[in-house]
């Protein structure tokens, strides 16, 4: 690998200073969307990036690690929860909130781990799908009822701009979100680079030869599945800063299978490019009910369907082989996408 | 004992011990009527992850779809028998060409965009069944009456019972004694040897999807009676039947039958002795059950692990 990176790419200087030039005028424009759009669009755009978030940890686990999960909306509720009652009968801050969101979901996730590990693809696929149908019946059981609001939910505090700062609600909660996304993608890319990035890589294309090369294969699997969790929970307090009230029914199944198809959409060892899952998740359902009110979930369903056929590797493939000429130095992350699907085979 | 005794841990006892007999006798008989509609989901379930190599999260869809023809159907027809007939009829030859065209779209795809290509697939039944037969309840005809005769179960369920047992006959039999079924099992083991055998991936897929699409097709009009018509009918039925096919072993048949059963009796049971876990947290109960068991047989109860080499 020190070869690999100590040897300079070939590739003209002027691909790379074009994409960076590129990637910050997107992220530019991106910051300045709040003050371009209206009110509910930048809540809209807001709800994609959280959404964008917890896809990012699923394919932490899913598209590097090979992990399986169709309920990581069971975390995203634990996150959004835990921030809720911590705030609402805890009486604490909003960022103190959320970190208890996000430990209490790790801790979630690394148990949840434990199990996991053991599975194969399709029992970790119907057992996280099972959690993630159970998930909205605990804060609706009579036994927490008086913490979490039980069926009707709960109100918590919304994020809002701190005095003297000339923001509308809206454009402050699009700023923490965009700014925790950058901060979770930088987090994630870094953990990526790092060397238990390459360990978390190696254990999902060939755990046997992993295991012979002295990467702990189990702890690494359950050590992901804690840091995936805690990106899902990151997620859930922010859209309970961001929307203002939680309740079981929007953490239902279907938002765990909606994270799953973004995951698929954005692309299997995709990063930045979750981004894209997230405003599918959001958008395309409204944009199905544009075309057609009574028929929106079949439009939906064929637009899913189409994407899988035009775009294996998703959105993440489609831009790789865009920029392919200036992608080919490296290697592991082209790839990335085969080998997901041969370990999920 | 009084009626009116009021809720003691020894009134509790009493209800346990054996001087209630009749209740456990009425709990058992309701578990496997209700374990039956789960199995049969749930080998349907099996029988396309054997033979197509996923998990149909749309199976509970097709089982409303074959619901709602069969419903049409009485309607034009006004005879359950023709009705149950052609819509069995019509829910094989669906599977089978949903079965061929998911093959050939996707077979190229990996496993988890196969897996999303199903959600596709309950995305677009679902709406289609809404749109068509529309958001309200309908109630589904029986032949039988619904109501508990002196046997502790009413007649439908008695019929229910006597269907899964037959399907579940037939099912052995032609695994075990018929070359399609022996084609199957073939290519179940080992995708790359059927086809050198001979064994289309395809048909084998069509074939798998056919028979699940009947199997799932009885179970949603067996169920239809006691729940109510409507595009999300099987919302709550499809969560026991994947844990059953999990809880059996996703290739094992005879297990998704087994744990289908087991799993119908467990919740009639917390349902009558356990009020808050098997009402309220019944998903939660019926889940810790089966990360239980995976925790302890990680492929399901009657698995066998195949050996295989890395």
């Amino acid at each position: 690998m020190t070869a690999a990176a100590s040897t300079p790419p070939l590739r003209p200087a002027s691909a790379i200073i074009s994409w960076r030039l590129a990637i910050s005028v997107v992220a530019l424009v991106g910051f300045a969307l709040p003050f371009a759009l209206t009110g509910f669009l930048t809540f809209q755009v807001t709800l994609a990036l959280t959404y964008a978030i917890a896809i990012l940890g699923l394919n932490l686990l899913t598209g590097f690690n090979g992990q399986v999960s169709l309920g990581h909306g069971a975390f995203v509720a634990t996150g959004a929860y835990v921030a809720g009652v911590l705030a609402v009968h805890a009486g604490l801050p909003f960022v103190l909130a959320a970190l208890g969101a996000v430990v209490v979901a790790g801790c979630a996730g690394a148990a949840f781990g434990l199990l996991a590990r053991r599975l194969g693809t399709h029992e970790l696929g119907v057992a996280t799908f099972a959690v993630a149908l159970a998930a909205p019946q605990i804060p609706k059981s009579s036994l927490v009822e008086d913490w979490t609001g039980g069926a009707s939910g709960m109100v918590v505090p919304r994020l809002k701009p701190p005095a003297g700062v000339p923001l509308s609600r809206d454009q402050w909660a699009f700023l923490v979100v965009a700014v925790a996304a950058l901060c979770s993608l930088a987090a994630v890319r870094f953990i990526l680079a790092s060397r238990f990035g390459r360990d978390i890589v190696a254990v999902r294309d060939n755990a046997v030869a992993a295991a012979a090369s002295g990467v702990p294969v189990d702890s690494v699997r359950r050590n992901v599945f804690a840091l995936s969790a805690m990106t899902a929970g990151l997620s859930g307090a922010l859209t309970a800063g961001v929307t203002g009230f939680i309740a079981p029914d929007a953490f239902t199944a279907t938002l765990s299978i909606s994270l799953f198809v973004g995951l698929i959409v954005s692309g299997l060892g995709s990063t930045a490019a979750c981004i894209f899952g997230g405003f599918f998740v959001v958008f395309v359902p409204n944009i199905a009910e544009g075309i057609s009110k009574g028929l929106s979930w079949a439009v939906y369903g064929v637009v899913v369907g189409l994407v899988i056929l035009a775009a294996p590797g998703g959105v993440a493939g489609v831009l790789r082989r865009l920029m392919h000429s200036g992608k080919s130095n490296r290697g592991d992350s082209s790839r990335s996408d085969d080998a997901a699907g041969t370990r999920a085979r | 004992m009084s009626l009116h005794t009021p809720a003691s841990g020894l009134n509790l006892m009493s209800r346990l011990s054996l001087g209630n007999a009749r209740q456990v006798y009425e709990v058992l008989l309701t578990g496997l009527a209700t374990g039956g509609i789960f199995s049969l989901l749930a080998l349907a379930l099996v029988m396309v992850n054997r033979t197509a190599g996923y998990i149909n999260l749309a199976q509970g869809e097709l089982a409303t779809l074959s619901t709602f023809l069969a419903w049409q159907l009485n309607e034009v027809t006004s005879s359950y028998w023709l009705a149950l007939g052609l819509a069995l009829v019509t829910s094989g030859l669906m599977g089978a060409a949903l079965g061929w065209t998911m093959f050939r779209l996707f077979r190229r795809s990996s496993a988890l965009s196969q897996v999303a290509a199903t959600i596709a697939l309950y995305a677009v039944i679902n709406s289609i069944g809404g749109f068509v037969w529309g958001h309200t309840i309908k109630s589904f005809p029986t032949p039988f009456s619904l109501q508990p005769s002196s046997l502790g179960l009413s007649p439908h369920a008695l019929w229910s019972l006597l269907v899964t047992g037959l399907i579940v006959a037939v099912m052995v039999a032609f695994f075990r004694w018929t070359r399609p079924g022996l084609a199957l099992r073939a290519a179940a083991d080992n995708v790359d040897s059927a086809r050198l055998s001979g064994i289309s991936p395809g048909v084998v897929a069509a074939l798998g999807w056919s028979i699940a699409a009947v199997l799932s097709g009885v179970a949603g009009i067996l169920v239809a009676p006691s729940l109510f018509l409507e595009p999300n009918m099987m919302l709550g039925v499809l969560p026991f039947a994947l844990l059953a096919a999990v809880v059996g072993g996703l290739a094992s048949p005879a297990g998704a039958v087994l744990a289908g059963i087991a799993i119908g009796v467990i919740d009639a049971a917390a349902m009558t002795y356990a009020p808050v876990a098997g009402r309220e947290l019944k998903l939660v109960a019926a889940v810790a059950v089966l990360l239980a068991v995976l925790a302890i047989r990680p492929a399901g109860l009657f698995a066998v692990r195949p050996s295989e080499r890395p």
